[in-house]
């Protein structure tokens, strides 16, 4: 770096050059790596002590919310959005983790721009322990926890060809087509299960509901949450979503 | 732009609420992560803390958005944490571990793991400039906080004592200099 550039970068960052200098200098940046990694270098430089201030903030908000979950003792924990446990035995149980929260209260009355994300919260599946279509299960578990939804939506249409009464495989299905923001081929995956008596009837009805807030259709998402029945999975969480829509 | 993008934007805001709800959705998995392979809970909570701060590293930047889900990322990012823990307590163990590293993250995305070594460059370039201003004397630590906060050249001559404008340019010159010159050492 030239003792010239130096000095330019100095006005620069004092703000002592006149408009056309300046603009000069980002239009050098475009052609001239060398001149624009100093240029970068001299930018984060006047940041730094900026944010630094920013950075030790976060850093006091995370250790003090972090205690929370990692310093005390396990049953003190700080409850997790997803309360269900996986029943490796009985993999279907994986579905029924699709437990939504103790945390949805505490969003009370908060606008928040995404009522699907919020309420829309999960457990990886646990396909593998079966032992039929194991091959497409493995993928389908380590593309869904991955949150690479298309390859995981590929596997489990693998899974569905081959065991087509799957349940489990159908809920996640569903799943995945809402998050590839595919909410009314989700809604025809999980009629079957929303239907049905399975365990898993509320847990598709509350995925089919919440598929209308990606398309913003509040209404209908109130009348499908109405299908859920005290007592049920997602009926306490439907009673708090419905007040917000 | 992904769907948990709004986690960027309550890391940017500091947002308490915002990141409880990242700690109850991730640290579950970071815990059991860390403890499933000898560490403790202090540990995870150490590196799942490091992982958020390196997420805030890209966050800083306005115009980065989120492409990838935040579950995936965080993991990337407090398991090379751990790795790097690891290695620097015991090179053996490391370097076994980051074998098996590489072998799990096959399962992430692309974006997802250049997004995470851009987070933890970026990570490390800020502690190296850090480390370098540590060693600049207590004026132009001062001269800098106060020009970086948005003070004017002026008022901050007056609250440094120095004769005038252009002599606080000349001292800042001088001081940028030398932290540039430090970071390039360290």
């Amino acid at each position: 770096m030239e003792e010239k550039d130096i000095q330019l970068l100095d006005d620069y960052f004092n703000d002592l050059l006149k408009e056309a200098d300046r603009q000069a200098v980002l239009d050098r940046t475009a052609s001239d790596p060398e001149f624009a990694e100093e240029f970068e270098l001299r930018q984060q430089m006047a940041d730094w002590p900026r944010r630094e201030a920013g950075r030790q903030a976060l850093a006091e908000n995370l250790e003090s919310i972090g205690a929370a979950f990692f310093d005390a003792p396990a049953e003190e924990r700080q409850a997790p959005v997803l309360t269900a446990t996986v029943n490796r035995r009985r993999w279907l149980m994986a579905a029924a983790a699709v437990v939504l929260l103790g945390a949805a209260v505490w969003f009370f009355g908060k606008p928040e721009p995404s009522l699907y994300r919020q309420y829309a919260q999960y457990a990886p599946p646990a396909f593998t322990e079966r032992g039929a279509a194991e091959d497409a299960a493995l993928a389908a578990e380590n593309a869904f926890e991955a949150g690479r939804y298309a390859d995981a939506l590929t596997a489990l249409d693998e899974m569905l060809a081959i065991e087509p009464n799957n349940q489990g495989a159908t809920l996640y299905k569903g799943i995945c087509l809402l998050e590839l923001n595919r909410p009314a081929e989700a809604r025809a995956a999980l009629e079957p299960l929303a239907q049905g008596r399975s365990a898993l009837r509320a847990d598709a009805v509350w995925y089919s509901a919440l598929s209308y807030l990606l398309e913003n259709k509040p209404g209908a998402c109130e009348e499908a949450l109405r299908k859920l029945e005290p007592g049920e999975d997602h009926y306490e969480a439907a009673q708090v979503l419905m007040k917000k829509l | 732009m992904h769907i948990d993008h709004h986690f960027i934007e309550a890391l940017r805001n500091n947002d308490p609420r915002g990141i409880r709800e990242i700690y109850q959705r991730y640290s579950d998995q970071a815990l059991r992560w860390v403890t499933q392979r000898g560490g403790a809970a202090a540990d995870a909570k150490d590196i799942f803390q490091e992982a958020v701060m390196a997420l805030y590293e890209k966050a800083l930047d306005p115009s980065f958005v989120l492409t990838c889900p935040l579950g995936a990322l965080l993991h990337v990012l407090y398991s090379r944490k751990w790795i790097d823990r690891l290695r620097g307590k015991n090179r053996e163990a490391g370097v076994r571990k980051e074998g098996e590293l590489r072998y799990t993250e096959e399962a992430f995305a692309e974006d997802t793991l250049t997004l995470a070594e851009d987070a933890l460059a970026e990570q490390a370039r800020q502690e190296r400039l850090g480390r370098a201003f540590t060693e600049l004397s207590e004026l132009c630590r001062r001269m800098l906080t106060l020009l970086s906060n948005g003070v004017k050249p002026a008022e901050a001559a007056v609250q440094l004592e120095l004769n005038s404008v252009d002599t606080l340019y000349r001292r800042k010159n001088a001081c940028v200099q030398r932290w540039r010159a430090v970071y390039l050492e360290h």
